[in-house]
This record gives structure tokens, sequence and C-alpha cells, in this order.
């Protein structure tokens, strides 16, 4: 009990610069972006990307202004 | 050279084995005899020696500090409130006399000085120079004794009976010294306190019964004079008062043969530990043998505390404390050792006392009166009696220093917690009782965790440090792009799309896994509108497609005379890493209608130290340190609350 909470404070911190360590080497950050494919077939097609129709249709309705 | 004699009073031979020697006793009529000249003088007979717990005995050998030794003579002294020492006299092989001096299991080595001391009788607790080189010492005691028996060979002329005046002196690192003052003029004796292993005595089994490990006085069962109740006197041959645990009556002790002096009323305290438990501290055996109850009073309250006296035969007395049920392990301690002023008339002390290279911060001060006792004490105790006390802590330490008429006693405790005395005793337990508030000296238990603290905040910055030189901050990819009517995709292919919505394919470009990316938007032409952007980057070789959006607002104007603004007209969007690879990035930017046109410019970068992350590590890292440092600091404030000198901390 008498180094209890020194091991505790070391454990928490080694674990914290331990996640914060590989975080950075990963390139991690806290907001990560979507992940979604284009199918192959149309990933095919030359240009194909620019005409699908999985681009993100409707905007959420977005509205700024003051 | 030996010198043979006959007693002048009965005729035996005596012999002076030690040339210099003034005075032997009589080994078979107990005279003591002083060499004159050329004769020999009768100086009366001498009491028999009181019975002690010395391991010492006549005619044993040693070496001390490579010079032998052999121990000639013994004489036994009084103290005037009682209790009985010996001093041993040492004929060492270089024609010296050692004075050694034995009281309470301690021993003290003394030469003569060549030095004389001032003739005037100095006050306990002063301050004198003595010897040659000249150092400080501190006046512990000023008393009287008186010579009781004598044996063997002595270097002095030995008169039974007599009292003298002295001065107990106490110097740093053990020194001790005597002023004697039934010389003209006085004279000075100054030496060391020594440890029983240093004087190298030889027990060469020359006296069959004596054994050096074993009490040489037994524990002695006797009655008490008023209610018959039986007692155990542990230490017969230094007890001077006995109180009855069961009447309360009060007696004197001498040599174990009690007196009744009177019975003491008022109220009987049950002690928490009984009398005659055994308990192991520092590795030796102690016995309970007394019991009192201290008290010490202001304007407000009155404050009772519990004292245990321990015995070992060979160390001595040592103390338990109990105060709110706190325990404290008390333990005498060299006056010369000690740098403290005790205090005045006003009860006023120095504020920091020093003792082997550690401070102690006063913590309170005051009167201390006995309240009731119960056992053996080796001192004329009584109920009433009273003395000016002062504590000093460093936990897990207390120094405290008591002085009366003419003496003054430093004693340093230890702390324990309740556990620790119960392992101490294997056939006591003390009461189990949950401790009041926080002890004058006890030690905040968790202070392992600070340097802990010290390395995680070192690996803080040495994280920050690396971070930032892993963060090349690369632009991967700069692009303009006009949001205005008619430019980009044909928008029939994004149905559902908002009015005044731009869509555009931009160039390919490089990005590295591993590595974080910052999408900074700009739009010079932003005023008191906003501009909308939604982003998809897309990998050419796996076909990932990876969103973010986010606005880019700037508002501004004046109100009540003063100018303000919001927002920024440019705006960044961090996001994790994602596979390395050729990439284009599809940008749907949405413009304010107010805006006919709106010129934005994105700026890919990569490897951004993300600061945010960086500091909830910090957080994380040190908030258990923290939190124990906010416990520490309430501790320390509840410890303080108690003191009469609140406001200091440790």
């Amino acid at each position: 009990m008498k180094s209890f909470w020194a091991i505790a404070a070391l454990v928490v911190g080694l674990i914290s610069v331990g996640t914060f360590a590989y975080a950075t080497s990963q390139g991690k950050v806290f907001e990560s972006p979507s992940e979604e494919f284009v199918p192959k077939d149309i990933r095919k097609q030359p240009n194909g990307y620019r005409s699908f129709h999985f681009w993100h249709v409707g905007f959420g309705g977005y509205r700024g202004g003051k | 050279m030996s010198i043979a004699a006959q007693c002048p009073n009965c005729g035996a031979p005596i012999e002076f084995h030690v040339s210099s020697s003034v005075v032997t006793v009589c080994e078979s009529c107990d005279t003591v005899v002083a060499r004159a000249d050329r004769s020999f003088e009768d100086l009366g007979k001498t009491s028999d020696l009181v019975q002690t717990q010395s391991r010492l005995s006549l005619w044993l050998t040693g070496t001390f500090q490579g010079v032998g030794f052999q121990l000639t003579g013994r004489a036994q002294l009084q103290h005037g409130a009682g209790g009985v020492w010996d001093e041993w006299y040492m004929a060492f092989d270089d024609g010296r006399w050692g004075w050694l001096a034995e009281a309470q299991g301690r021993f003290y080595l003394t030469f003569r000085d060549q030095g004389t001391a001032s003739s005037e009788m100095p006050n306990a607790g002063d301050y004198v120079t003595v010897g040659e080189p000249s150092v400080m010492m501190t006046v512990a005691e000023v008393g009287q004794s008186s010579v009781l028996a004598g044996r063997g060979e002595i270097p002095y002329r030995l008169d039974v009976g007599r009292s003298y005046w002295y001065a107990d002196l106490s110097g740093p690192a053990g020194m001790f010294g005597t002023i004697d003052y039934s010389e003209t003029p006085p004279a000075l004796f100054l030496g060391h306190e020594v440890s029983f292993a240093s004087l190298g005595l030889q027990f060469d089994g020359s006296q069959p019964d004596f054994d050096p490990e074993r009490p040489q006085v037994a524990t002695q069962a006797v009655s008490c004079d008023n209610c018959g109740g039986s007692l155990e006197l542990h230490a017969p041959d230094r007890t001077e008062r006995v109180a009855c645990p069961y009447c309360g009556a009060m007696h004197d002790c001498n040599q174990g043969v009690l007196r009744f002096l009177k019975l003491v009323e008022g109220r009987k305290v049950q002690p928490q530990l009984p009398l005659g438990a055994k308990g192991t501290f520092e590795g030796a055996e102690f016995t309970l043998i007394g019991f009192m109850v201290r008290k010490t009073s202001d304007d407000w309250d009155t404050y009772e505390w519990d004292e245990y006296l321990l015995y070992n035969p060979h160390l001595g007395f040592r103390w338990l404390v109990y105060s709110d049920a706190h325990w404290n392990f008390i333990k005498p301690v060299s006056l010369g050792d000690i740098r403290a002023t005790l205090p005045d008339d006003y009860h006023y002390a120095g504020e920091i006392a020093e003792y082997q290279d550690r401070k102690y911060k006063i913590f309170q001060s005051g009167q201390a009166t006995v309240d009731y006792v119960a056992g053996e004490f080796y001192w004329r105790v009584e109920a009433g009696q009273t003395t000016s006390t002062v504590d000093y802590v460093n936990a897990p330490e207390m120094l405290s220093g008591e002085s009366g008429a003419n003496e003054i006693n430093w004693s340093l405790g230890t702390y324990m917690t309740r556990r620790q005395v119960d392992d101490a005793f294997a056939d006591a337990s003390p009461p189990n009782e949950r401790p009041w508030g926080v002890g004058p000296n006890q030690p905040f238990r968790h202070k392992g965790v600070y340097p802990v603290w010290g390395i995680m905040f070192v690996l803080c910055i040495a994280m920050l440090v690396w971070a930032q030189s892993k963060s090349p901050k690369t632009t991967r990819h700069v692009e303009s792009f006009v949001l205005e009517q008619g430019a980009g995709e044909p928008m029939d292919k994004v149905p559902g799309a908002p009015p005044d919505t731009s869509v555009f394919f931009s160039d390919e470009f490089e990005l590295a896994s591993n590595q974080n990316i910052q999408i900074k938007g700009f739009c010079r032409e932003l005023n008191n509108s906003w501009v909308y952007v939604q982003i998809d980057l897309y990998n050419r070789e796996t076909g990932g497609v990876y969103a973010l959006d986010f606005p880019i607002e700037y508002y501004h104007g004046v109100s009540g005379g003063e100018s303000w603004s919001e927002g920024s007209r440019d705006a960044t969007k961090t996001l994790s890493s994602i596979p390395g690879g050729t990439y284009v990035m599809r940008v749907a930017g949405q413009r304010s209608p107010k805006m006919s046109k709106a010129t934005l410019r994105l700026t890919v970068i990569q490897g951004v130290f993300n600061t945010s992350i960086w500091i909830v590590m910090f957080f994380f890292a040190n908030l258990i340190p923290l939190i124990i440092a906010i416990w520490h600091f309430i501790f320390e404030r509840r410890r303080w609350s108690k003191s009469d000198y609140s406001g200091g901390d440790e």
C-alpha cells in the first residue's frame, strides 16, 4: 500500500505517454475521416470515379450565415 | 609495578596493581585504603555495592581505540533525586586513567582534562566553552551526588558518603563532559558516549557466573504495602518509585524494597497495554514497566496523552506515547547534538531545532503535568509534577525537549502505526482505534509518487520535443477553386446538391502513410459571409474514399463604437493518417447566397504537431500525482491546524 499510488501513477503515466508516442508515430489524431470504397468495377473505368453517383448526395443541409 | 601492603584495619594483604592508583578497597573488610608517600591511610569502610544489571566487572580487560586497558576500580554514586549509577576506572596501558560512567544502559568515557572550568556553577541549558582546543557544550544537568560504595583500585581519594556538586555537559557527536566541583578549581573531565562494543572487552570465562548477555538482577516480586497486591519489579536496581496499579498507592523503592508513601486519590486509568507486556523495538526486547497519563491545558481545553515506560536491561529506558490514537516510540538523544532554544518564561521557543543535520519545526510548547501513574519509574515521579515541554516535528520524527529545575532532556520520537505497535508486542494488542486527525509527526505515506511525477513531467516534455521533431509539416498539395455559377463539374451529376454549390476534382498528389493530414481552406472574399467545404480524398490505388468537411466563416462590424470580428477567412481540419498513395481530392464548395463568387484555396499538409493530443497525454500522465499533491496539501493543513504555531508547513 505504501507505494501503491506511486505504482499507479507510474502505470497510468506510462500508458498515457506510450499511447501518445504510438499515436504520434502512426499519425493519429482524435478525429478520423470516414472510410468508404469505390467498387472495383467503377474504378476500372477510366475516370470512372468522377462520374460515380456514390459521391455524397445532399449536403445534410449546412446553413451558414448570420 | 604493583605494591603489596597490609590493610591498616584488618591486616589482610592488599595490593596496588597500578602504580598510579590512589586508593584500593580491602577485599576482606571493605576498608578504603589510601596510599600516601610511605604509609597507608584508613579512609573508612565502604558499603556493599548495589546490585545492578551492569555487564561489567572488575579486572576485565579490553581495548579502546587500539590501547589496552583494565577495569581496576568501581564506585557507585547516588543522584540527588534518587537513582544510582556506576563509575568504572580504566587503567590504560599508556598510563592514562579513564572514567567510565554507566547509567541507564549508556556508557560515557571521559578523561581528566588539563584545563579547568569556571568555579561559577552554570544552569542547565547554558552553553559553556571548555577544553583545549575549546569546544562549546551544553549543560545538561547540574546536580549533587554522593559516593555510596567502591571496589578495587581507584585513581582518586574516595570518600564514601561525601556529596559533591557536578555539572554534566553534552556536546556534538556524542561528546560528554563533567565538571566536578569537589575540587578547587573545579576539575574537568571530557570524553564521549561510547558503545559497549567499542570497549572491546574480553570475557575470558574467569568470571564463571558472569554472562555478559544475561541481566544480573532478576525480576523481583513484591507486594503493595497498602492493598497487598502482587507487584513485579523488572528493574529493582533502578526503580525509584512504584505506583500500585490496583489501589494507586505510591511507594518509594530502594533496591527492590518498597516503602509506602501515600495513597493517591482520584481516578483510575486502565492502560491500553498491560504492565509487564514485552515488545520488540529496534531489534531489542523491552518490558513495559510503567504507565502514566500526562496533560496540558490552555485557556480553552485540557489535552491528555498516555506514556508507557519500556525497559531493557542493556539499553535502558524508552517510551511509547499514545495520543489521539497515534503512537510514537521515544528514545533519549544527546543534548549536545541538539541546536534549539527551549521555551523561556513567556513560553517562547526558537522556531527551528536541529539534530543530526535535520531541521525540525516547532509544533507546540507548554507545561506538561503528570496526572496518573502506575508501575515502576526510574525517578521520583508523582502526580502533579510539571515540566516545560517543547515539540519540534519533521515527520516521521518529533524532537521533544523537557526542562525541569536543573535538568534538560531531549528525546526523539518516531511515529508508529497501530499495526507496527501490534506487531511489536507478542502478548498484547493496542486498542483498535482509528487515529483522530493527523498526528504532529505522522508521515504522509504517499510521497513516493513525487519522484514518479518528476519522471512523468520530464517524459511529457521529452514527448513534446520528440513529437515536434516527428512533425515535418510537409505541404503535399495546394490548389485554388473558384466557386461560382457554372464552375466545376456539371451539377446534374450531383442530384440533391444545395444551390450555390460547385464540385471540382483536384490534380493528383501523393500522401504518405502514418502521417496525419491537415487541410487548410482560405477564401479571401469572405466578408460577413461563409463558405462550406466538403472534401473526399480518393485513393487511386485502393479506391478508398476518406471524407471530411468544414465551414469557413468571417463576420465583422462595429457595435457601440467598437469594432468586432468573429471567425476567420481561413479554417483548418486535421485528421488521422490514411493509407499512403496517389490521391485526388473531390471538393464540393457551397458559398453564401450573398456571394456570387468565392475563390477557395485548399492546402494539404501532412505531419502536423497536434497540441490537443499532447495536452490530453500531459493531463492523464500527471493526474494521479496532482491528486496526491492536493491530498498532501490538505493533510499538512490538518496537521498544522493542531499546532500552537500553525501557519508553518513542512
